[in-house]
């Protein structure tokens, strides 16, 4: 009888157990492994975790000290900082999902755009206080339009795309800034101008999304300069990575009012501390990295995570493979 | 005493008290106007061209006031009742601010030889977005994710899996009961979240309408509540359709679904939809309007994570009012000029 492989998983895996590994696999989790590393180091030879995993992982293990692993299956988009490179040399292979993110997310600024243009926040709030009153929609409630604004679009990859398909029912104007740009086909399906620089994107968007990787390009690309440029009525989303926007400049620009509000699922730090400024202002939404948060998206990864891992350790095809 | 943009004393000695019809393009004449409008600043300077009279101020004095007033600018139609008009000798034209104007009997004032109108499509596409906001923000877990992300334990603020799970919007199944100008609009939102769209109405929608946003028309009520994942309620409240969402309608819907009201309070019977919240026949709802509105501070549905509540707030936006108060001051205009009104009721 063929020994079966041992494959380490995380929570996300194990409570959402719509896949079952164990017919193919031993299966440890977490705790297990950490109650024997030793041994495990020497066992696992797949594993699955998210993004989010990547980091609490990286801070307990060497991810060298593997003596068999054989596949990392990334259930999610990013890597957050694994070592892809040194992985490959030692012929460990390394898959993401990148296409399941796009849409879940591209809705959560949807979310954040209309929450933040419409005080729903604010409506919240005065329901619970008993302050609601029938004129708080002639005074506090009134918001701005979604309808007819301008989307700025920074970052039109798979998440930015689908962002724009979006914004047509709600007959916005779309510029975005990318670092190439899309073709002229792409382009008109979602009737969508190309900014040449970001300081023209910044100057006319209403609505500015974030939808870019973290890269050395973009680490702390928008920073006071840039929210200068932006128009004081103008709302900042970020669904991208928190270190795109240097947040104490953030914090300013919003207490000045540089820029009207803004709606983050993504921070630097993640999460922010207790105290700090940005949790604390009314004009700002935060969410806790929520944009892959639904059912459908949570199951829909965990299903591709174990197909890719059953593909890296049989020699199979990822989808996809880094 | 009373307060206008900018007070022009030659208005008030030249003003004549007869009933006249006027036919010039002269104005001048005093209006009442409802008090919550004042809170728009920049739009009471529009009414320079007037002597207003503010409704809370009047309603303390009516005697006052009462035979010069010509004009009403107001929000709330049902308040012109038999006994108001009697104070009104000299009331020529109301000019309805807004689109709904529930309560009001046309017919009075049109016996009356009064002119009256009101806006009804301007607030179509802010109601849409809305309408929008609530069923991503309920669909997306707004009020736990904004609690995870304030939570004091470092693991339930990095978890929003595990805490604030929400549902795709993206290719779920949307129903609108009513397709008017408002529920075509959500319907066209719809389609860039390749939403599965079906509409139930009075009267069918032309196909091309129905093509244009990808809508399907079910043939009974109950087929839309069966197959909706999001129920968006958009009709007028009209003797038929009060209390049309009620127990047997709420048990008819998935235990996923979530209903979105944006039409009148009174539409759905309010001690039902709690009762299906709580014993999970819907999942979440998400309320423009409410009854009653607003609903007391204690009342169980504003406790609830999974009900947002947006305070009747569809057509507020700075874009939106200043188009409805141009129009219905445009409205008041026509209405002492014999000009046309849009829309005249």
């Amino acid at each position: 009888m063929a020994c079966k492989q041992t494959v380490l998983i995380w929570e996300q895996l194990e409570r959402f157990n719509t896949v079952d590994l164990n017919t193919d696999f031993t299966v440890i989790n977490v705790d297990t492994f950490f109650s024997n590393i030793k041994q495990h180091l020497n066992d696992v030879e797949g594993i699955i975790l998210t993004p989010m995993d990547i980091s609490k992982f990286l801070n307990c293990v060497d991810i060298s000290s593997f003596s068999n692993l054989k596949a990392v299956s990334v259930c999610g988009a990013g890597i957050n900082g694994l070592d892809v490179v040194e992985l490959r040399k030692r012929k460990v292979r390394v898959s993401i999902i990148p296409q399941v993110t796009a849409e879940p997310t591209a809705d959560l600024a949807y979310m954040m755009m209309l929450a933040a243009a419409r005080n729903l926040t604010e409506a919240l709030e005065i329901s619970k206080k008993g302050s609601a009153t029938i004129d708080a929609a002639y005074s506090k409630l009134i918001g701005r339009n979604v309808t007819g604004a301008t989307l700025g679009i920074l970052g039109m990859g798979n998440i930015g795309y689908c962002i724009a398909k979006r914004a047509m029912g709600f007959r916005m104007k779309v510029l975005y800034h990318n670092r190439t740009r899309r073709s002229q086909l792409d382009e008109e399906c979602v009737n969508a101008k190309y900014c040449n620089t970001l300081e023209a994107l910044l100057k006319q968007a209403d609505f500015l999304v974030i939808a870019v990787p973290l890269t050395a390009e973009t680490r702390k690309l928008i920073r006071q300069p840039q929210l200068a440029l932006m128009k004081p009525t103008a709302i900042l989303i970020n669904v991208g990575r928190g270190s795109v926007v240097d947040t104490d400049d953030l914090v300013e620009a919003l207490q000045n009012g540089t820029i009207s509000s803004a709606g983050l699922d993504v921070t630097e730090p993640e999460p922010l501390p207790q105290d700090h400024p940005l949790r604390h202002m009314q004009n700002v939404i935060i969410t806790p990295h929520s944009a892959t948060a639904t059912v459908e998206c949570i199951n829909e990864m965990n299903q591709q995570a174990v197909q890719n891992l059953k593909a890296g350790l049989s020699g199979g095809v990822m989808n996809i493979e880094l | 005493m009373f307060t206008t943009g900018s007070i022009n004393t030659i208005w008030i000695i030249s003003f004549s008290r007869k009933k006249q019809s006027i036919m010039s393009t002269e104005l001048g004449q005093t209006i009442l106007c409802e008090s919550k409008l004042k809170k728009l600043f920049d739009l009471v300077e529009m009414l320079k061209c007037f002597q207003v009279v503010w409704l809370d101020e009047y309603l303390q004095r009516k005697d006052r006031f009462s035979k010069e007033i010509e004009g009403f600018i107001c929000t709330k139609a049902g308040l012109i009742d038999e006994q108001f008009l009697d104070h009104l000798p000299n009331l020529k034209v109301v000019s309805i601010c807004s689109a709904g104007f529930e309560g009001l009997d046309v017919s009075m004032l049109h016996r009356l030889n009064i002119r009256v109108s009101n806006v009804p499509h301007l607030v179509s596409e802010s109601t849409a977005d809305l309408t929008f906001a609530l069923i991503l923000a309920t669909a997306r877990q707004l009020r736990k994710n904004i609690q995870s992300s304030q939570h004091p334990d470092l693991e339930v603020r990095m978890s929003p899996q595990f805490t604030s799970l929400g549902t795709d919007v993206t290719g779920a199944t949307l129903g609108i009961l009513g397709m008017g100008s408002i529920g075509y609009c959500v319907a066209m939102r719809a389609t860039g979240f390749r939403m599965n769209t079906f509409y139930y109405n009075r009267n069918r929608r032309p196909k091309l309408d129905e093509d244009r946003v990808n809508a399907k028309y079910c043939r009974s009520l109950d087929e839309l509540l069966k197959l909706s994942q999001f129920l968006v309620v958009s009709v007028p409240l009209t003797p038929e359709t009060e209390n049309m969402i009620g127990h047997k309608e709420l048990a008819l819907m998935k235990p996923s679904s979530i209903l979105i009201n944006v039409s009148r309070g009174c539409v759905v019977d309010t001690s039902a939809l709690v009762e299906a919240l709580n014993d999970g026949k819907i999942s979440a709802a998400g309320l423009d309007v409410t009854e009653p509105e607003p609903l007391p501070y204690d009342h169980p549905l504003v406790h609830m994570d999974n009900v947002i509540l947006s305070g009747h707030s569809g057509a507020a936006t700075v874009e939106v009012r200043k188009k409805i108060f141009k129009q219905s001051l445009e409205n008041l205009k026509a209405g002492f000029t014999s000009g046309p009104m849009n829309n005249e009721l």
